[in-house]
């Protein structure tokens, strides 16, 4: 009974996992680069220096929107913060328009001063990426991304009952035993960061929970519009008066806020009606400076600086959601616990690798041909080369493609993402056209190559190459050149593993051949 | 410098947890540990990972406490593989 619930998990396990395992792969990697999406952002925005202070960054912010957008429907300021060092403003027109992309926003410096810096999407691309894909409608990606994530919680469950012995195995990583290596490999990065995987994967779905099953909302509230309001404190917009009166200072407002939160900083603000005597001030907490993502907000007469209470969500159910979200993306982590983030989520990574390749390795012997293998088998191979060294190859092709398109080419941010799908699909192909075993390696290693490019290229191109980060301590980009490196001597070194293994490989069936001569 | 302290302490649970179990005696301790023995590694090895619960829970409360030692948890068992795994010495045996 015991061993035929293993066989039907280890069953369900293998191809739960392998579904949409290629997806799940480009979540996971794109999603622990997330975890650092702001770094990576101020490093492919090499133009911007320095840090800003929230408060005068502020006031910059409303100097600039008074000239701008002076008579725009909202505001929405997303300060600085210790990651970084800029102000991003959004708008919506006074004549309710919506605005075209690009014309009702504007990265600031903290004196209010718009920051003309190379147009990139910068990490920003890579979180959004990671659940809400690419080039397809937000809502289909959003589904087939709920589903991935849904297969991978069962997988992780489902692999859990058929890991005969996971405290036996626990520290069982053996190296150079073919398929038994995969399968250490898959465990242990699978067993070692466990809570996390659960963790993750849960939460993962939590963020996006009322979007997979409205009813609760709709079952109780007469618009999603109505549930907003009543949970979240977001009221509609009030009418415009037509008599104008100008915003006060935000920097004494902030002050207030941020006390009555017990000294947490100020993460967005957002202003209606500015310039009107309706003018309503919302200021919300950072959602670093706490666990809980959803921040605590409160809100001020824009005219008279008068506070008009604040909102804290209240309820068990909303606690527990934001704390869930807050937990996933991480954003209250400072750098030890940003660092282990995101070693976990490389773990993840690996797990969600290692299990597709298993796929195939465990496969391959069984193979009735070994040289003509079904369709399926290459199809799942190929595939696995696309997702694996074709995703790594396109992030590094982002990055160098940042460096490299001229400062002034018309929708830059659009043609970073292009180049780094463009150097996907380019794998993916080359995988299907090379025997897979040569693929492996030539596409491996192309990956490694593109990484070390990153630091060369980057010194090529700014006043901020490796030796020049260090002399003026500039640590982000110093450990970014590292990472760069370390990916590119990893990609290097898998590579290397997979070219011997075929040199191993090609001599053995004539050695055989041989002794089987010498025997008879 | 918190976390090099709990992650060396969780790493330090691991290795012991490790030489109570039969097939990594050899490698760590050199030779096969009486069961006694093995069993108060085993006891030092999950009092070690309690500790570590209660220096980041001190430090940083109870709630971020908790994810920081899960995190500290996973590299120091990483660190305790790559530890017996250069012990056993690769890459067959």
């Amino acid at each position: 009974m015991k061993d035929s619930l293993r066989q039907s998990m280890a069953l369900f396990h293998t191809w739960s996992g392998l579904l949409l395992g290629w997806l799940l792969f480009a979540m996971f990697a794109t999603g622990t680069a997330a975890y650092f999406q702001d770094e990576i952002t101020r490093w492919m925005q090499p133009e911007v220096t320095g840090s800003a202070d929230p408060e005068t960054s502020a006031q910059g912010a409303v100097r600039y929107l008074n000239t701008v957008a002076p008579d725009a429907i909202s505001w929405y300021i997303t300060l600085p913060n210790g990651r970084s060092a800029t102000t991003q403003v959004y708008w919506q027109p006074g004549d309710g328009t919506r605005g075209k992309r690009g014309e009702t926003s504007a990265v600031l410096d903290q004196t209010g001063r718009a920051i003309t810096v190379r147009e990139t999407s910068g990490g920003f691309f890579l979180y959004r990426f990671h659940f809400d894909l690419h080039y397809m409608p937000v809502l289909w990606a959003r589904y087939l991304v709920g589903i991935a994530a849904m297969f991978m919680l069962t997988a992780i469950l489902s692999g859990i009952v058929t890991h005969k012995k996971i405290f036996a195995d626990f520290f069982m990583l053996r190296f150079g035993k073919g398929q038994r290596s995969w399968l250490d490999a898959h465990n242990v990065t699978a067993v070692i960061a466990l809570p996390f995987h659960l963790m993750i994967t849960f939460t993962g779905l939590v963020t996006l929970a009322s979007m997979y099953m409205p009813w609760g909302i709709a079952a109780n509230y007469a618009s999603p519009a109505v549930f907003q309001e009543q949970v979240f404190g977001r009221e509609p917009a009030a009418e415009r008066s037509g008599r104008a009166q100008p915003l006060v200072d935000l920097a004494p407002l902030m002050r207030t806020a941020s006390a009555e939160w017990g000294g947490k900083q100020v993460g967005y603000i957002s202003v209606t009606n500015p310039g009107d005597a309706t003018a309503r001030v919302l200021i919300t907490r950072s959602p670093g400076a706490a666990i809980a993502a959803r921040g605590e907000t409160a809100a001020f007469a824009g005219a008279t600086g008068k506070a008009l209470g604040g909102h804290t969500a209240t309820g068990a159910a909303v606690a527990t959601e934001s704390v869930m979200i807050g937990l996933h993306t991480g954003r209250f982590a400072q750098w030890g616990l940003r660092w282990l983030y995101f070693l976990s989520g490389i773990g993840g990574t690996i797990m969600v690798g290692s299990g597709l390749v298993l796929w195939t390795v465990k496969r391959r012997t069984r193979l009735p041909d070994p040289a003509r293998p079904h369709f399926g088998f290459r199809l799942v191979e190929r595939l696995n080369i696309a997702a694996i060294a074709g995703l790594a190859t396109g992030i590094a092709v982002y990055f160098l493609a940042n460096r490299l398109l001229p400062a002034d080419l018309a929708q830059r941010a659009d043609r970073e993402i292009d180049s780094l799908f463009l150097a996907w699909l380019a794998v993916g192909l080359w995988g299907m056209v090379r025997p897979a075993g040569r693929a492996w390696t030539e596409t491996l290693a192309l990956a490694g190559a593109c990484f070390a490019a990153v630091p060369v290229v980057n010194a090529l191109t700014t006043s901020r190459g490796f030796a020049a980060s260090i002399m003026s301590g500039d640590w982000l980009f110093v450990a970014f050149d590292l990472m760069m490196i370390a990916l590119a001597a990893c990609f290097l070194q898998a590579a290397g593993k997979v070219a011997q293994h075929r040199a191993k490989n090609a001599s053995a069936p004539p050695r055989r051949a041989a002794r089987k001569a010498v025997s008879q | 410098m918190i976390h090099a302290l709990a992650i060396a302490l969780a790493c330090a649970a691991f290795l012991m947890l490790a030489a109570s179990m039969k097939r990594h005696q050899r490698d760590l301790v050199g030779r096969a540990v009486p069961e006694p023995r093995a069993r108060l590694a085993r006891i030092a090895g999950w009092v070690f990972i309690a500790v570590c619960w209660s220096l980041e829970a001190v430090v940083l409360g109870p709630a971020l406490g908790t994810i920081v030692w899960i995190g500290e948890l996973s590299m120091g068992a990483w660190l305790a593989i790559a530890f017996i795994n250069w012990r056993s010495g690769r890459p067959t045996r």
